[in-house]
C-alpha cells in the first residue's frame, strides 16, 4: 500500500485514498471531471462528491465511516496528534 | 442560490423559524446547519441536520463543494431511487454534540447562509443552507 504523501496536516492524495478504498470494496464511480466521484452506501444510497486534491483527512475518515465495508483502512490512517 | 454574508455572528441552536408573508402565507424555514473547520492547507465541512459533507482547499471551496455535491447527490438519489429517503439522515451523535458544544463555547462564526428553496425538490426538507466556522478545537 502506498502512504500519504502530501501535506504535515495529515491529508491524503485524491489517487491514494480513491485506490484505498475501492481495494477494500467500497462501490465508487469516478465522474465526468477529475474531482468528481459516486459512491453508494449499504442501503443503496448515493453521495456525489466533488473532491479535491489532497483530501483533508476529516473527508477521508467520514468516506471509510459512510462508505467503506471495512470501517478501519490502514492505508487511510492519519496518527492521532501529539 | 441568493447568498447573504454576515461575518463574526453565532449561529443560533433552533434551526426552524416561522415566516410570514404580506398575503398572509405562513410557512416554517428550516436551516440545514453546516460545520466548517480548517485543518492546515485543507478544510473540511460536516452537515449537522443531515449527514452529508465535504472537503475543499479554502473556505470558498469547501463551500461551493458541499453545495454542488449536496445538489448532485439529492439529484442522484431522485434518478436512482425516485426519493431522497435514504439521505435523510442526521450526523452521527459525536458531530451534533461538537455543534452544540462550539456554539456554547461561542466558537462557532456565521460565515454565510444560502435560500435553497428555488433550486432544489419539495421534499428536501431544508430551505436554507447555514455554513459556520469552528474556531477552536472544542471538547465534549
Amino acid at each position: 500500500m502506498r502512504r500519504p504523501t502530501s501535506g504535515s496536516n495529515g491529508s491524503f492524495p485524491r489517487a491514494v485514498v480513491i485506490e484505498a478504498l475501492l481495494a477494500v470494496g467500497c462501490k465508487i464511480k469516478k465522474g465526468f471531471n477529475a474531482d468528481e466521484l459516486e459512491v453508494e452506501d449499504e442501503d443503496g444510497g448515493i453521495e456525489h462528491h466533488y473532491l479535491p486534491d489532497p483530501v483533508d483527512y476529516k473527508m477521508v475518515e467520514y468516506l471509510i465511516r459512510k462508505f467503506s465495508p471495512e470501517r478501519f483502512i490502514p492505508a487511510l490512517h492519519r496518527p492521532p496528534p501529539h | 442560490m441568493n447568498a447573504s454574508t454576515a461575518r463574526a455572528e453565532t449561529p443560533k441552536m433552533a434551526t426552524a423559524a416561522h415566516v410570514q408573508t404580506k398575503d398572509d402565507k405562513h410557512a416554517v424555514v428550516l436551516s440545514l446547519h453546516v460545520m466548517v473547520e480548517q485543518n492546515g492547507a485543507t478544510w473540511f465541512a460536516q452537515g449537522v441536520e443531515l449527514d452529508y459533507a465535504s472537503a475543499g482547499s479554502s473556505m470558498d471551496d469547501v463551500q461551493d463543494r458541499f453545495a454542488r455535491g449536496l445538489r448532485s447527490t439529492i439529484e442522484a438519489n431522485l434518478k436512482r431511487h425516485n426519493s431522497i429517503e435514504r439521505l435523510l439522515k442526521y450526523a452521527p451523535v459525536a458531530v451534533r454534540e461538537q455543534f452544540k458544544a462550539s456554539a456554547m463555547a461561542f466558537e462557532l462564526n456565521l460565515v454565510s447562509s444560502f435560500d435553497l428553496a428555488d433550486n432544489l425538490p419539495s421534499s428536501f426538507p431544508f430551505h436554507r443552507l447555514v455554513f459556520a466556522e469552528r474556531t477552536q478545537t472544542a471538547t465534549c
